[in-house]
């Protein structure tokens, strides 16, 4: 308690010094644990806004090759696919069903652009209801016949206000032009920051009429799981039961190709990823995850990662230069006291507790100061709404940008900035610890 | 009975290529209770026979034995105990930790032990002592918000805290104006009867010598006069 005690009140015998010190400490650990937060939150947002759009953490694609040798896209074959599902019915929370037009060429007026559009079974999907973020008109009729759902920015650039109604020109699941009339329910914020996406939304039913699918029939199947961390297993346990009876392509597998195509299926669309070479008999499965969607994301993560730690190593070791300069001058200043303390009976070990416990602390006040700083910004820059044409915009959580700070990283990182304390000052300390005391008391200072 | 035993000690130190003698074969034995002093001129070798004493510096030749145990045989744990156990410290310049207050600058020698008093004891005892040397006031004050006297008179209640057998004072008044000098070694001359304290204390001024019942008088290292004024 007394070495504890005299650790402590040395800290503030040179304010200034010790505030340089701290200050120092606490930027590292402020831009680590900020940079963290930054790309901790970024891919929740991207995990998060990718779940509710595609309306689920594993997606289920069929293809078919029709008798002329054509290929469409639709889950024909149901019953491969629902004993599949029976094999991971405990890990799903949700099943979405959604059929979709990959660029559809929407009209209003003399105006035109491209959009993507989703086929939603509005009843079962609440969670992307929810997501949906509303900038003009409402969801409240949604479920009626034609009711679409576009980005803000469609609707700027042709003009378009809830109520009034637009051309969707389209390709039919087997290459048919086909047009059909919707009216615009709701205009949203937040689906524009997908801007490779530009997304839209209608009630399925309505869409398949329009693509030439039944009523019943979807493209997608998409598995809403209880635990996202379940998404491989679940994943693993489709395709092991899919592929003793349909053939299945997976995102691992494509990567491991190189070709790149489930991410292609799903942000591009299309028939392009799946090779048209061979015709095949029944339902072809392709079975793609989050995790395979956000894998350019996640390396992006880790290599921001991978800067600001070592940004943080280069900012510490600077600092802990600093530190055992300091402690080396601390040595010459106190060489008298510390002769005074062993000639009444302090052990050498005490001593050398005295400069370690000093520099902790000095690291650990640096650190909350800095961990309080981090959490500021971050509360701070957290409030502050962004345009939907940011370039952030990829990363906004209704509009905002999303900090996660997980108290394990910022135990990580005060762990690891102790460690590289004690290592630093354990010279001086010990250096201070094997004075002479007749040495030290004859001292100046 | 004697508690310290000094048999030819030598004491060299080198300098630069030469080596100088700074004690020059001293024997002499303290008896338990003593208040002497080592009086000298500077660099007569008072503080290296002081040190040596303190188990805080070695002799180049020689035994000092305290309590019979020569204390060139411990280890630096041993020695670090009998300095905190047996002995206490008066330092010319105070030597007075600046961060700790008076109350928390005497108990600190209470605090280095294996078994601390519990603080009850602690703060009875402290209160005592700090009455006894006039600081009861001082309390919560620091170092530097004292004056040398009084300074002084914190290094001495911290000296006797742990009750020690012996006291050593390397010349106690040097920094004080002769006054406070004269009440300092009156203040240490009053614990060593209340207490039975045996206190040694190095001195070149010959006014404050004769207060000792032990003179021991060097110059240039070796003894020149050993006599006991008092009975």
């Amino acid at each position: 308690m007394n070495i504890s005690k005299i650790s402590m009140r040395n800290i503030t015998r040179q304010k200034k010094r010790s505030f340089l010190l701290g200050g120092a400490i606490a930027f590292g650990i402020f831009i680590i644990i900020t940079i963290g937060s930054f790309t901790a939150g970024m891919t929740e947002t991207l995990k998060e806004n990718f779940t509710s759009i595609m309306g689920g953490h594993i997606y289920i694609l069929g293809t078919e090759t029709l008798e002329s040798g054509r290929i469409v896209q639709v889950i024909g074959d149901t019953e491969d696919l629902e004993r599949a599902i029976d094999t991971v019915d405990d890990l799903v929370e949700e099943y979405h069903v959604r059929s979709q037009v990959r660029i559809g060429e929407i009209i209003y007026g003399s105006k035109s652009t491209t959009l993507q559009v989703s086929g939603i079974d509005w009843k079962k999907e609440q969670l992307l209801k929810d997501t949906l973020s509303i900038a003009e008109g409402s969801l409240d009729n949604i479920e009626t016949a034609g009711s679409l759902v576009i980005p803000e920015k469609i609707a700027e650039k042709l003009g378009v206000i809830p109520g009034e109604s637009v051309l969707i020109r389209m390709d039919t699941v087997t290459g048919q032009k086909n047009v059909g009339e919707f009216t615009v329910a709701a205009i949203i914020q937040e689906q524009d920051s997908f801007s490779f996406i530009s997304a839209g939304y209608t009630g399925m039913d309505y869409l398949n009429e329009l693509i030439g699918l039944e009523p019943d029939e979807y493209q997608y199947l998409n598995l809403h799981l209880e635990d996202i961390e379940k998404m491989d297993i679940a994943a693993e346990r489709l395709v092991t039961e899919l592929e003793k009876t349909s053939l299945v392509e997976t995102g691992e597998e494509d990567e491991e190709e190189g070709k790149d195509r489930s991410h292609g299926m799903m942000l591009r669309g299309g028939m392009s990823g799946i090779s048209a070479d061979e015709p095949w008999e029944g339902t072809k499965f392709s079975i793609t995850t989050l995790n395979d969607i956000m894998e350019p994301v996640l390396q992006l993560v880790n290599i921001l990662n991978i800067v600001s730690l070592a940004l943080f190593v280069i900012l510490m070791i600077i600092t802990m230069v600093g530190l055992i300069n300091t402690f080396r001058m601390v040595l010459i200043e106190r060489t008298k006291e510390i002769g005074t303390m062993r000639a009444i009976g302090m052990h050498r070990g005490s001593i050398r507790s005295i400069f370690l416990l000093e520099a902790l602390y000095l690291a650990l006040f640096g650190a909350v100061a800095g961990i309080l700083l981090s959490f500021s910004t971050t509360i701070i820059t957290g409030l502050i709404r962004f345009t939907s044409d940011s370039p952030l915009g990829l990363f906004l959580h209704n509009g905002r940008l999303q900090f996660i700070t997980s108290p394990g990283s910022v135990i990580k990182v005060v762990v690891m900035l102790s460690i590289m304390t004690l290592v630093a000052v354990y010279l001086p300390a010990r250096k201070a610890a094997k004075l002479k005391v007749v040495d030290a008391l004859r001292a100046q200072y | 009975m004697t508690v310290i035993s000094l048999k030819d000690v030598h004491k060299n130190y080198p300098l630069g290529k030469t080596e100088v003698h700074a004690v020059k074969g001293v024997s002499f034995d303290i008896e338990s209770g003593d208040f002497i002093s080592i009086a000298g001129p500077s660099g007569s070798g008072k503080s290296t026979i002081l040190n040596m004493i303190g188990c805080i510096d070695t002799p180049s030749e020689g035994i000092v034995t305290i309590n019979d145990t020569n204390t060139s045989d411990l280890k630096d744990k041993e020695i670090t105990n009998l300095r905190h156990d047996v002995l206490g410290f008066i330092f010319q310049n105070f030597n007075l930790i600046p961060v700790l207050n008076v109350f928390e600058n005497i108990e600190f020698p209470m605090l280095l032990g294996k078994n601390p008093a519990p603080k009850d004891e602690r703060e009875e005892w402290i209160s005592h002592l700090m009455e006894e040397v006039g600081l009861g006031e001082w309390k919560t004050h620091k170092p530097n918000e004292l004056s040398g006297g009084q300074r002084q008179r914190v290094a001495i209640a911290r000296a006797l805290v742990t009750k020690p057998q012996i006291v050593l004072a390397d010349e106690p008044t040097a920094n004080l104006d002769s006054e406070t000098g004269a009440s300092i070694i009156e203040l240490m001359k009053k614990m060593n009867k209340e207490y039975g304290t045996t206190f040694i204390f190095s001195t070149h001024d010959q006014t404050i010598v004769d207060i000792a019942d032990h003179v021991i008088q060097l110059k240039d290292g070796n003894i020149i006069e050993n006599r006991r004024t008092q009975a």
